[in-house]
């Protein structure tokens, strides 16, 4: 049956904010950024001695 | 082991399994045990899902990864991040609204209870067999290298789990956890700076590195898009990416580590710390390996790691072979020490020359010593057919065991213990939860009070901590453990993914719909499994595709029938 239509949850509590950067987008703009650092020192890594 | 070690290993273990059992005499409610009474901060849940990931093959393995092949295995973690930040920011919220216990309670809302079940069985399924590996694999090494019965260990560790997971539950299980983290990265921290400062004076951390590139070891990176090659940069961030989706968001040991968060807020922090942390982490082990496999090109290493084995071998016919390739392997060595003594002294120089003839002279060196090497193994094998001749898991703790310091010995072994305790009690503890919640409370026993669940959560932890090390008893009968966990999550994975993104992302799907793609899919990628030789990472991405577009197919097929029914 349609079960679909009863899986509309209810809304998020307002709180819900990251407790440092202002919104959960920049958080994960953070993580990912870390992410392309990491990546990026691990290719000069392998520049530097491979 | 010294009687220094033994104190520092039964006392880590003591210690922690006693931690485990303190923070589990507060539990008295069925919600505390089952969901973990909904109250861990980011920090615990961080470290929770960490020591969930982190099994003791984690910390066997991986340096043993690093001495064979380089470092190039952090790619596969590439996209470990991403689906932290997908599941934050899609799948977290929609568990946190509905108040969810456990990861198949949403199918039911979603679809409708058969799904829900059937994904629940596919994982008890999966996780109590995958539980009773992560018993036996450590137990197997730790046995053979400490020479300790097989059953001691395997029932050391299943006991040891079953004691504190079975009197605290989830709540215990994280906060336990935390220190397991703790104690765990400790020691991996420790082992780096021991590997280091024994090495000689001369070689700095700049030369190790130089050396270990000099002998291939330090490709990080690689971005060729070649399919042939297991680990490269587009592999780790697509197949990367695939597994840790399906891991973290369906796979209920995981499930229920983030549930138990305070709020929403505090359980996406776990999330993203796990995501900040996890690559630099592997990256730290897989250093470790290769600081051992920096220190064995100046100190003679075994010519084949599992010494029990080698011994086995040298006892058959091939003993004599075996002796003539291990002087030869010794003589090798040396004309390695030459090349590396000339190298060091040309960089130390500044002569680009004279560097550039003794890399060639290493690198050949090298290539010979691990021809040699190779041979060994070819007379291992001839000499007992049935002999395990992949012998990385047992590098690490040749070196921990052979040339550590008095108590760094046992605290690195009781670091291996406690890896394997922490992914055992989370998957007994899942299981627990998900056949009392999903299956016990919902179908056979609705309305029973608290007490009750409790108790029953309890017995079902205790009988899945007995279903896995009876399986770990009987795990001696497959040929490759690593392999056999390996195959054994992504014969299921794939299906189960597909299920939740049909779930999430294509609401007009149905329950039926799904559920029939379900059961077709996972035959599917059984069949695939018993009648081709197709990689088993591709039945992930088989069971998946299957499960999704049998259920987009299948709901155009249902949808104007029941239109004309109604």
């Amino acid at each position: 049956m349609a079960n679909s239509d009863r899986t509309d949850p209810p809304a998020l509590p307002s709180d819900d904010r990251p407790p440092i950067l202002r919104t959960w987008g920049q958080m994960y703009i953070l993580v990912l950024g870390s992410l392309a650092a990491v990546i990026v020192l691990f290719t000069l890594l392998t520049r530097a001695y491979s | 082991m010294t009687p220094i070690d033994w104190l520092v290993l039964v006392g880590t273990l003591a210690a922690l399994v006693g931690y485990g059992v303190w923070k589990g005499r507060a539990v008295r409610t069925a919600d505390a045990y089952l969901r973990g009474g909904n109250d861990l901060k980011w920090y615990t849940i961080g470290l929770s899902i960490m020591a969930t990931q982190a099994s003791a093959i984690t910390f066997l393995s991986t340096p043993g990864q690093a001495y064979e092949d380089g470092l190039g295995f952090v790619q596969f973690y590439f996209g470990l991040p991403i689906a932290m930040v997908l599941l934050s920011a899609t799948m977290l919220p929609v568990y946190y609204r509905l108040r969810v216990s456990t990861a198949y309670e949403y199918l039911e809302g979603r679809f409708d209870r058969k799904t829900r079940q059937l994904t629940a069985f596919l994982f008890l399924l999966q996780r109590g067999l995958g539980a009773g590996l992560s018993i036996y694999a450590p137990a197997i090494i730790l046995s053979s290298v400490l020479g300790w019965p097989l059953h001691l260990t395997n029932l050391l560790m299943g006991v040891l789990v079953i004691i504190y997971t079975v009197s605290g539950g989830t709540r215990a299980v994280s906060q336990t956890q935390t220190y397991q983290m703790i104690i765990m990265l400790s020691g991996m921290a420790l082992a780096f700076f021991f590997v280091l400062h024994s090495l000689p004076a001369q070689v700095s951390f700049g030369d190790a590195l130089h050396i270990a590139g000099t002998l291939g070891k330090m490709k990080v990176v690689d971005f060729s898009p070649r399919f042939d090659t297991r680990y490269t940069f587009w592999s780790g961030l697509t197949g990367g990416l695939f597994v840790a989706l399906a891991y973290f968001g369906t796979d209920q040991s995981q499930v229920g580590r983030y549930l138990s968060g305070s709020t929403l807020t505090e359980s996406r922090l776990g999330l993203l710390f796990n995501g900040l942390v996890k690559v630099p982490m592997q990256f730290g082990i897989l250093l470790v390996g290769l600081m051992v496999f920096v220190f064995y090109q100046f100190n003679p290493p075994p010519i084949f790691f599992h010494t029990a084995e080698l011994e086995r071998a040298q006892r058959t016919e091939v003993g004599a072979q075996l002796g003539s390739v291990e002087s030869a392997y010794k003589l090798q060595f040396a004309a390695k020490q030459e090349q590396l003594g000339r190298l060091l002294a040309a960089r130390s120089q500044g002569d680009r020359a004279a560097e550039q003839a003794a890399t060639d002279g290493l690198r050949q060196a090298d290539s010979q010593a691990r021809a040699l090497r190779e041979e060994a193994k070819r007379l291992i094998q001839r000499g007992r057919p049935s002999a395990e001749v992949k012998d990385a898991d047992y590098i690490f703790i040749t070196f921990v065991k052979n040339h550590f310091p008095v108590g760094l010995v046992g605290l690195l072994i009781a670091v291996i213990f406690i890896a394997a305790m922490s992914a055992t009690a989370s998957a007994l503890n899942a299981l627990g939860s998900t056949t009392v919640i999903d299956f016990y409370k919902r179908s056979f026993k609705p309305n029973a009070s608290d007490g009750h669940y409790l108790l029953a959560g309890k017995l079902f932890t205790v009988f899945w901590g007995i279903v896995a090390m009876l399986f770990a008893a009987f795990a001696s009968l497959l040929d490759n453990l690593i392999q056999a966990v390996n195959i054994l999550g992504s014969i299921f994975y794939g299906p189960t993914l597909g299920v939740f993104l049909v779930g999430f992302f294509l609401k007009r799907v149905a329950g039926t719909a799904v559920f029939v793609a379900l059961v077709v899919g996972q035959l599917a990628v059984i069949l695939t499994f018993a009648l081709t030789k197709i990689g088993f990472l591709w039945y992930n991405v088989i069971g998946c595709a299957a499960v999704v577009f049998l259920s987009l197919l299948l709901s155009a097929a249902l949808r104007p029938a029941r239109a004309v029914s109604v």
